[in-house]
């Protein structure tokens, strides 16, 4: 898969094209999306109201998304996070708090690292891994409902059947489990989700 | 920033992507969706931050524990499968059925793709199930009811009728007649049939002899141009093999070469192994028919096999 979008990134470099929607998104989940931990630990570090950071995160993939829209950032890395310390600079503006370190360790996140690649059974492992402690994460009910469908591979009829109870509770229990798996695997901090 | 607060959209792209999640998801629905995505710009990215991580989630099936053949699990499964066989009663549905046969009413084509999995109740009340790349024709009139199966596997549950028997046809020179419930396979070189409830007989038809086979529960018959095997297969072993019909390949001590062309005929992508010793490796375990990706993780985390792929093949080797 990673040669696919490599050569298909390299093309796109080249051309300085604009991107269209389906690569826009395949760009997003490939390079911007795996950026997530490092831009939540910027977020959490210049951000004083911890409750507020899901939502400057969401602003960030907004500004990254209309920017890349026009033209598509390369590396992503520097360029997300420029983009979330502009935010802040702006937020910080509007509310008229005056930064006293804000935004400054800005440049010890190693703005261009590359990391070296792992090599692709490493990256299944770990993977693996990863998934089964963020499902482990998860309370118990929706945990439950997670397994059935996607570890047992039950449908969403059957997983209500086996819990009794209704479809719709466990399209909630799916709905509250998608959306705090997108905060463990994309890589919240550990001291974040314990706030909320 | 919108009046909607970021978190709100979120909460609302994640009820999006909880009842796509759903068997009877229909076009109307994506289109609402599609509408949803295109309001702005923020609905779009939470859904694919939300969308991404949960497609991840796919892989969570490599996790999977083989099931366990123990005792208890084995003996609830043959008294499910005795008391449905009792139910329905004993059918012995014995027909004969000229070769160059000709419909007199019109038949109606059911097919699945590559992948495809499809089921069908017809006029009679009897349940077709389509399996992967299969393709079928049904004719029900007033003195016979009939079914060609062209190609792939399909599993029926008959409606007993005394009066009108139910035959399935599949290939040139065998005829089958049957009741009850079973499955056929037909591949290019032989066909499968599996007798899971009722009696039924196995005919087969060629220039100059003809042939007749009474099934049992658990019997499977495979024919070929030159003969006819029949094995009794364990109710463990027959609820594996139908695995499919919930959209599962069940695996029980399988070589990786039988459970590889399994996989392979629900998919465009096809898994291939260079390695005969590979190819002799056991496994165990379940996994969804459309999820190649669950099965090549398997092989590299358990067998510590490697994976590359290579156009449209993924080749596993040591």
């Amino acid at each position: 898969m990673a040669e696919f979008w490599d050569s298909n990134h390299d093309a796109l470099r080249q051309l300085g094209a604009a991107m269209s929607a389906p690569d826009l998104r395949a760009w997003f989940a490939a390079e911007v999306l795996p950026l997530e931990a490092t831009l939540m630990q910027f977020l959490q570090h210049n951000w004083r109201d911890r409750s507020e950071i899901p939502d400057l995160r969401q602003e960030v993939y907004l500004r990254v998304y209309e920017a890349a829209r026009r033209e598509i950032p390369v590396p992503a890395r520097p360029f997300v996070l420029t983009i979330a310390r502009n935010l802040i600079i702006d937020r910080l503006r509007k509310e008229n708090v005056i930064a006293i370190d804000a935004v400054s360790d800005l440049e010890t996140l190693n703005l261009t690292r590359d990391e070296p690649g792992p090599d692709r059974n490493a990256i299944a492992r770990d993977e693996l891994r990863r998934l089964q402690a963020a499902l482990d994460q998860l309370p118990p009910r929706c945990r439950e409902v997670v397994v059935l469908r996607r570890v047992e591979g039950l449908s969403r009829r059957a997983v209500a059947e086996r819990l009794g109870i209704t479809e719709d509770t466990v399209a909630e229990h799916l709905s509250n489990g998608m959306r705090a798996l997108a905060n463990l695997l994309h890589g919240e901090p550990q001291e974040l989700r314990r706030s909320k | 920033m919108t009046d909607i607060s970021p978190m709100d959209v979120e909460k609302c792209a994640a009820d999006w992507l909880a009842s796509r999640d759903r068997d009877d998801w229909s076009v109307g629905d994506q289109a609402k969706l599609d509408a949803w995505l295109a309001e702005a710009p923020a609905h779009e990215v939470a859904y694919w931050r939300l969308e991404t991580a949960w497609t991840r989630t796919e892989r969570l099936a490599a996790l999977r524990r083989p099931r366990q053949a123990s005792g208890a699990d084995t003996g609830a499964r043959l008294r499910t499968l005795g008391r449905v066989a009792g139910t329905l009663g004993v059918a012995a549905v014995i027909g004969f059925f000229v070769l160059s046969y000709a419909f007199r009413t019109e038949e109606t084509r059911y097919e699945t793709g590559v992948g495809g999995h499809k089921r069908i109740t017809l006029a009679d009340g009897s349940l077709v199930e389509l399996n992967t790349d299969t393709a079928l024709r049904a004719v029900l009139d007033r003195s016979e009811r009939k079914v060609v199966l062209d190609r792939g596997e399909a599993y029926f549950h008959i409606v007993h009728q005394t009066d009108r028997p139910f035959v399935v046809v599949a290939g040139d020179e065998r005829i089958t007649d049957l009741g009850t419930a079973f499955v056929l396979r037909r591949d290019e070189q032989q066909l499968k049939v599996t007798l899971i409830e009722g009696r039924a007989r196995l005919e087969t038809v060629g220039y100059l002899s003809s042939k007749a086979v009474d099934l049992r529960p658990g019997d499977e018959i495979i024919a070929n141009v030159n003969r006819m095997t029949r094995t009794h297969k364990t109710s463990a072993t027959l609820s594996e093999n139908l695995g499919w019909r919930h959209d599962l390949l069940i695996f029980d001590g399988t070589t990786l070469a039988d459970a590889v062309s399994e996989l392979n005929r629900y998919s465009q992508i096809k898994l291939v192994i260079t390695d005969s010793k590979v190819a002799r490796m056991t496994i165990n375990g379940t996994f969804r028919t459309g999820n190649l990706l669950a099965f090549v993780d398997a092989t590299q985390v358990v067998l510590g096999l490697n994976v590359t792929t290579r156009g449209d093949k993924i080749v596993i080797s040591k």
